[in-house]
């Protein structure tokens, strides 16, 4: 099958704040885990946030669609797309759709989207994030990792990071890793044997079909990307595929940044490619479990440069700051218990407030340019009542903060900032994370998507601040 | 607008229960007990009482106890006259004086009753705070506050800004636990050192433990008449010269206005505006005698200072720290120990801090009397510092 036409826009990762040393990990468990650490989401961070903080980078304006992957969407019935749609203020003319079910929705997110892209002409966003967790002290634990990858799709153009040329799919179920549904932990079949027959077989195939179909001789392919654990594995069915050696580099690279994130893994391992990739490239992207996978062949295109140059994935120097201890991880992960509290929540509010708190929505009056968030409904400074709709800024500084010991949290103490934002009004909120040094007035922040609390069994998202570099 | 009342006035008399965690005291008893107390004091019978009102701020935690004006008159058994309860935050117990000084201004009654209560150790003392921004507020814009976290984006800012080490707060708790320890109804009836002052946890920074306020049941009463049928009672009473209530700002908004400067409290400027001005006070410190400040926490005690006159912006730490506010200084404020030493059972504040006044101009403060005092000033701050109401007392003869 031949799907042309399809470009790759653009494309993001995004890593959680915290990372989990495996060295850390060994001490906990008293067994080897390898060197490195794998990413951790926080207490206020889940895969909707994750996809959010990738979709955040992406330029958003003038998408057509929204398609959103995941095996660990933090509701079941409640649509993902639709909140992150409020949350880039997409309006609600928007194609959105949720994928799940399957660590290759990732992959399955990409394929239907460029089949929107071909068949319409539409500029598709895709995002796709997974928090996973194992049980506490599984070899899984410190090889799983927390990440999310936004990706910009439409018509291809020059400036695209890469063209779509073919894709290929193989259908496969010998289950290597599984959850049951309702359980958070994922499960896997005995190592020595599941992952050598379900993994090699099927990438081996997909990485052949996708190359004879596209009349390429795999000897030619630069990079195959894909960010399983089982990298050993992966290298031996792309070289059996009579791809060259060393073609996984990219994909050893993502997992050393990014852990097996699941959903994300595919386009997180494509990054990493694209990070190393000249134009002209040929490289196969690759989503495999349970026997299945699927193999998307990209060429790359001149955009790459120019998204090299504005720092690329990121994965180089993926940053984070390491968890002090297991226990805090624990913690972290809500594995310690919590105070059980089930704050206020009102689904009629939030309907009538017309999710103004999470499109950061002020009021801005026209006869005196007075501005407001959150939203007013009379401007306070002239009396003018005709008051239009205008965003907050999403960058700002400090007024003033503090250090509050008393307001529960599973990560105390939490600091409360007000912060001006850029072109006026102001916020405050929550911190999602202290700064390296003290916090202070002037200080640099950012609004962030984090989730807040889950009151009447509902997750809560909204804004906090982040500290950022200093505008040089 | 005339901006005053109709007629002059009084409060003849006045009464509160101990401040503490009273767990063998319900919410109706406290009630009786200070409505009581204040009647004996005045020499006035329940069946004298023409109008009452009650004022509770948070009946949620003390099963709807005070949520109506039915909580003051059951316990008293007043029957068939009004009874109202109001509440408008922690200036509640002020607003119910308030609102019995407009029904006597206006001429409609002669003698009513005013009592402020608040049981608030029903419940642990994280109750009230889990229940204020956790469990009944904004789903999203009140998550991640205190009442302690909201004044301590004052204090770091007020420390930056004038250019004050933290250790200018102890200060006020130092004095405001000195004056409790002599005061038999404060919550804390000892002194701290600055030692434990700086020891003491953390708990919004730059407010530590020792910066804030308990967590406290009581109760106070008054009764408050008309200055024709005060004098016919034969009874020492004060004149309510002064009374102004100002609101600025909203829970939720406050923090995201760009006018607010995290320095003081607009609020508090507006009601001592209109207070002072009918009082006819052009200078506080010379004109009072005596104040009652909202010491919720330390650092509004001195922004207190600041914005109600008594100092230059920015002078209130100054003011402090060269103890021209405790007993024998320039103008000793807070002489009961304030709500640091006393507790803040949030209706009972305010009628709380006129009883005090009270006794202060009828010279019946004991060891914490300041010598020939005549007129005092009661202020009140609700919220995060959005409504804020100022009385002036003044001794009648």
């Amino acid at each position: 099958m031949s799907v042309p036409g399809a470009g790759l826009r653009a494309l993001t990762v995004a890593l959680p704040r915290w990372r989990l040393g495996r060295a850390e990990w060994s001490r906990a468990w008293g067994r080897r885990a390898g060197p490195g650490s794998r990413p951790v989401a926080g207490h206020d961070e889940d895969s909707l946030t994750l996809a959010a903080d990738a979709l955040d980078r992406l330029p958003t304006a003038g998408a057509g669609a929204l398609y959103v992957a995941g095996t660990t969407a933090p509701d079941a019935e409640r649509a993902t797309s639709s909140v992150l749609c409020a949350v880039l203020d997409l309006g609600p003319g928007l194609l959105t759709a949720d994928l799940g079910g399957s660590l290759r929705s990732g992959a399955a997110a990409a394929l239907i989207a460029a089949d929107r892209v071909r068949a319409h002409g539409a500029e598709v966003l895709v995002a796709a994030a997974d928090r996973r967790d194992a049980e506490p002290g599984s070899d899984l634990e410190p090889v799983l990792g927390d990440a999310g990858a936004a990706a910009r799709l439409g018509p291809a153009a020059a400036s695209d990071l890469a063209e779509l040329l073919g894709s290929a799919s193989v259908a496969g179920d010998l289950p290597d890793a599984w959850r049951p549904s309702g359980e958070e932990d994922v499960r896997r079949a005995d190592p020595a044997f599941a992952p050598r027959l379900t993994l090699g077989p099927g990438v081996r195939a997909a990485v052949e079909r996708v190359c004879a179909e596209a009349g390429i001789d795999p000897g030619h392919l630069s990079a195959v990307a894909a960010g399983t654990a089982e990298q050993r594995l992966l290298a031996q069915a792309v070289e059996a595929a009579g791809v060259p050696a060393g073609a996984t580099e990219a994909s050893v690279r993502a997992l050393e940044a990014a852990g097996d994130c699941g959903s994300a893994s595919p386009w997180v391992a494509f990054a990493a490619a694209l990070d190393r990739a000249a134009p002209g490239d040929l490289v196969v992207q690759v989503a495999t479990a349970g026997g299945g996978a699927d193999a998307l062949l990209w060429r790359v295109a001149a955009g790459v440069e120019a998204w090299r140059a504005g720092g690329g994935s990121g994965l180089e120097a993926p940053g984070g700051e390491e968890i002090p201890s297991y226990a805090r991880f624990l913690r972290l992960r809500g594995r310690l218990g919590a105070e059980p509290l089930n704050p206020y929540s009102s689904t009629a509010l939030l309907w009538r407030e017309g999710g103004d708190e999470l499109r950061l929505v002020g009021s801005e009056c026209p006869a005196c340019g007075w501005f407001a968030y959150p939203r007013r409904p009379l401007c306070t400074s002239c009396g003018g009542r005709e008051l239009v709709e205008r965003r907050l800024a999403r960058r700002g500084r400090v007024v003033t903060w503090t250090e509050d010991h008393v307001f529960p949290s599973p990560e105390p103490p939490t600091v409360m900032a007000v912060a001006e934002m850029e072109g006026g009004g102001r916020f405050f909120g929550q911190l999602a994370a202290a700064p390296p040094g003290p916090v202070h007035a002037g200080m640099p922040v950012r609004l962030v998507l984090r989730r807040l609390h889950d009151g009447g069994g509902l997750a809560h998202y909204f804004w906090k601040l982040l500290p950022t570099e200093e505008a040089s | 607008m005339s901006g005053r009342l109709a007629r002059e006035v009084a409060v003849v008399g006045v009464g509160e229960t101990r401040f503490g965690e009273l767990f063998d005291r319900g919410y109706h008893e406290l009630v009786c007990e200070a409505g009581l107390a204040a009647l004996d004091d005045a020499g006035v019978a329940r069946d004298e009482v023409e109008a009452a009102w009650l004022g509770t701020a948070t009946p949620g935690v003390s099963a709807l106890a005070g949520d109506a004006g039915t909580d003051l008159a059951e316990p008293l058994g007043l029957r068939g006259i009004p009874a109202t309860r109001v509440a408008n935050y922690c200036t509640t117990g002020m607003e119910a004086v308030r609102a019995a000084a407009l029904a006597i201004g206006s001429g409609m009654y002669d003698t009513a009753l005013v009592v402020g209560a608040e049981k608030m150790r029903d419940v642990p003392a994280r109750g009230s705070l889990l229940a204020r921004h956790i469990l009944e507020t904004h789903p999203l814009l009140a998550k991640g506050r205190t009442a302690p976290g909201q004044f301590a984006l004052l204090g770091t800012r007020y420390l930056e800004v004038h250019g004050y080490d933290r250790e200018v707060l102890a200060a006020v708790a130092l004095k405001n636990h000195e004056n409790g320890a002599r005061n038999p109804r404060a919550h804390f009836r000892k002194a701290i050192t600055e030692e434990q002052w700086a020891r003491a946890p953390m708990v919004a920074s730059p407010l530590g433990l020792y910066d804030c306020c308990p967590t406290t049941d009581g109760a106070a009463g008054a009764v408050l008449m008309s200055r024709e049928a005060a004098e016919r009672t034969g009874r020492p009473y004060a004149l309510l010269t002064g009374m102004g209530l100002a609101a600025h700002g909203g829970y939720f908004t406050t923090q995201f206005d760009p006018e607010s400067d995290f320095l003081g409290f607009p609020a508090t400027r507006a009601a001592a505006a209109q207070a002072y001005a009918q009082a006819g006070i052009d200078e506080p410190v010379r004109d009072l005698d005596v104040a009652e400040c909202h010491d919720c926490f330390t650092i509004t005690e001195l922004v207190n200072y600041e914005d109600l006159g008594l100092c230059g912006r920015g002078q209130g730490g100054r003011m402090a720290a060269e103890g021209r506010t405790r007993l024998g200084g320039e103008i000793p404020v807070n002489t009961s120990g304030g709500l640091k030493a006393c507790g803040h059972p949030i209706g009972a504040t305010g009628v709380r801090m006129v009883a005090d006044v009270v006794d202060q101009l009828l010279g019946r403060s004991g060891d914490r009397q300041v010598e020939g005092a005549r007129r005092g000033l009661c202020h009140t701050l609700g919220g995060p510092g959005i409504v804020s109401c100022v009385m002036v007392l003044e001794a009648a003869s």
